[in-house]
């Protein structure tokens, strides 16, 4: 019996020293490894800003890191950064919305207003007032923007009308939207009310142009295309 | 149209931490700090009173070679914020000491 107590002993000290050794090693690992980490969060989340801010917040956010006393802190406020950009990247684009709406007709008009409507985006930025200011502007397009111009008088006397937050929301809705029709322009497919919704609810440009053009697709209809410099109806 | 910020109270907590701090000017760490406000809500805080121009910022004047890191960037608060403050505060303030009703 005593037997079994000195070797319950001996390997109990045996595992103590064994995982001191192994915690002590993964601490060393972990401390290591987070200035990379930090890096790496801070890379993410400066790429979801516009060009002209990335590197004033590359700078700013590592300041920020080096303020904070442990390495725990100092990964959780890195990864914070990631929510941050994604925020302040609403509305912060480099692109200017189309609101020319000279690609627009009767057909697109309509997806428009089906995707506004839809967009979880755009709603869920507004607040009650103004969520239902934009059903009745929704209605109010839907009424009256049968032309180009009627569209961008509308959409004009919406942007004025709106707060500066709510502006942004539908002038980033605006650029995605003016994005979805130039896609579906360029790979030669009708912009389905599918495609509009997946792009605008969060799905990226790179996943809709693999999910609408199938290489197969593409690669025929670079084969049809005829080449560079030679007449379309020659024989 | 005079641009406004939406008045959250984290947007006012920012506020406040500026408004009282003896040095005119935080760091955004610093901020967070006082304010207890996560990096992830901070920001895009600090970058909406930016715009509207209630607040403005500065980089640290020392080069970041004889510092040895990143240099920070300081935020002070406007007149314009200021007084904007002050109208939100009044606003909010209960009607203590006023004739609530004439």
């Amino acid at each position: 019996m005593e037997l079994i107590g000195v070797i319950g002993v001996f390997f109990f000290a045996l595992f103590g020293i064994f995982a001191t050794a192994v915690s002590r090693q993964l601490a060393e690992e972990f401390k290591a490894w987070t200035p990379r980490f930090i890096k790496y969060f801070i890379l993410r989340a400066v790429r979801q800003l516009p060009e002209s801010q990335r590197k004033r917040f590359t700078e700013e956010w590592q300041s920020h890191v080096d303020e904070i006393p442990g390495e725990v802190g100092k990964l959780v406020v890195a990864f914070g950064f990631l929510r941050a950009s994604s925020e302040m990247s609403r509305g912060l684009t480099d692109a200017t919305p189309d609101m020319s709406g000279q690609n627009l007709n009767r057909p697109s008009l309509e997806r428009f207003i089906c995707a506004l409507n839809n967009n979880e985006f755009v709603m869920s930025a507004l607040g009650n007032s103004t969520r239902t200011s934009i059903e009745h502007f929704i209605v109010e397009l839907n009424n009256n923007a049968s032309t180009a111009s009627a569209f961008r008088s509308c959409i004009e006397r919406k942007m004025s009308e709106l707060n500066d937050n709510d502006r942004t929301s539908l002038e980033h809705f605006l650029v995605k939207f003016s994005f979805v029709l130039e896609l579906a322009d360029e790979l030669g497919i009708p912009p389905t009310a599918s495609s509009f919704d997946s792009y605008l609810n969060g799905v990226d440009a790179k996943t809709l142009r693999a999910r609408y053009a199938p290489p197969a697709r593409a690669a025929a209809a670079g084969a049809m295309r005829p080449p560079k410099g030679e007449p379309q109806g020659s024989p | 149209m005079d641009k406004q910020p939406r008045l959250s109270s984290q947007t006012l907590k920012v506020l406040g931490a500026l408004i009282s701090c003896a040095s005119d000017e935080l760091s955004g760490a610093e901020i967070g700090k006082r304010t207890k406000l996560a990096s992830g809500t901070l920001y895009p805080i600090l970058f909406r009173l930016e715009g509207v121009g209630w607040l403005q910022s500065r980089w640290e004047v020392e080069d970041p070679t004889v510092l040895g890191r990143p240099r920070r960037r300081f935020y002070r608060i406007t007149r314009k914020g200021a007084k904007n403050v002050q109208e939100v505060v009044r606003d909010l303030t209960p009607a203590v000491g006023r004739v609530a009703w004439s």
